[in-house]
């Protein structure tokens, strides 16, 4: 139950990170530092 | 509101290395997605009560959809406190709402609206402290922003030809706001450099 949990978790946050790696600033709120490597992450999630 | 967010983004981490779901070189990335994704969250829930309790819900999904479809390529405006940005998106969100009280003549909103694609074709993407863009990047914007000022150009004569002007005035002011905070943005820019 908690190992799904955490599961969805990732999957969630997964997508938010992408997502905004592919936005020039989160259409939201306060923009947290980006770090580079988000970027990366990105490119290695295709 | 930094450090409660800080705090629950932490424990959020620390459950996540705890149990192998991430690479422990992946945090810092991980930080920066589970920060967004909390704070998105926050802000969506906030506005949808905002909607509700102006019983403008139909009048807010068209007017932020437009909205934060250009944000996500044009960049913009942020406060430079978590709690400065939610009180200022709340605030904005609630007079675009107050906006659809307005009649505007569908010439009216379509000047305004050619004039808001204008402006935003010139200063888009706006670079922000916290979301630097290198070259590719700001072309990659340019390039997918033009696209939608078409797409959107579409959608609004075909919306005009259906002669519904209720629509057009909620376009006009999804689009208004995302042009208001570019130009803010970019004065904000100005002032850093």
């Amino acid at each position: 139950m908690k190992k799904r949990l955490l599961q969805l978790v990732i999957k969630v946050v997964d997508k938010s990170i992408q997502k905004e790696a592919d936005s020039a600033c989160l259409g939201v709120g306060y923009q947290p530092p980006m770090p580079e490597a988000a970027k990366k992450f990105k490119r290695k999630k295709k | 509101m930094k450090n409660v967010s800080e705090i629950l983004v932490n424990r959020i981490l620390e459950k996540l290395i705890e149990n192998d779901s991430i690479d422990v070189e992946d945090v810092e990335v991980y930080k920066f997605g589970v920060e967004t994704t909390l704070l998105k969250a926050l802000h969506y829930t906030s506005y949808l009560v905002i909607a509700l309790c102006t019983n403008k819900f139909f009048e807010f999904a068209i007017i932020f959809t437009v909205f934060y479809i250009f944000r996500r390529n044009t960049g913009g405006f942020h406060a430079k406190t978590r709690i400065g940005c939610y009180l200022f998106s709340c605030a904005v969100i609630f007079l675009s709402l107050l906006a659809t009280e307005i009649n505007f003549s569908w010439q009216g909103a379509a000047v305004i609206s050619i004039l808001d694609i204008i402006i935003l074709l010139i200063l888009s993407p706006v670079k922000n402290s916290n979301r630097n863009l290198d070259t590719e990047e700001i072309e990659y914007f340019r390039h997918r922003l033009r696209i939608l000022s078409v797409i959107f150009s579409v959608v609004y004569i075909v919306t005009l030809g259906l002669r519904a002007e209720y629509f057009i005035a909620l376009y006009t002011i999804g689009l208004t706001i995302d042009t208001l905070l570019t130009i803010l943005g970019k004065s904000q820019t100005i002032k850093q450099s």
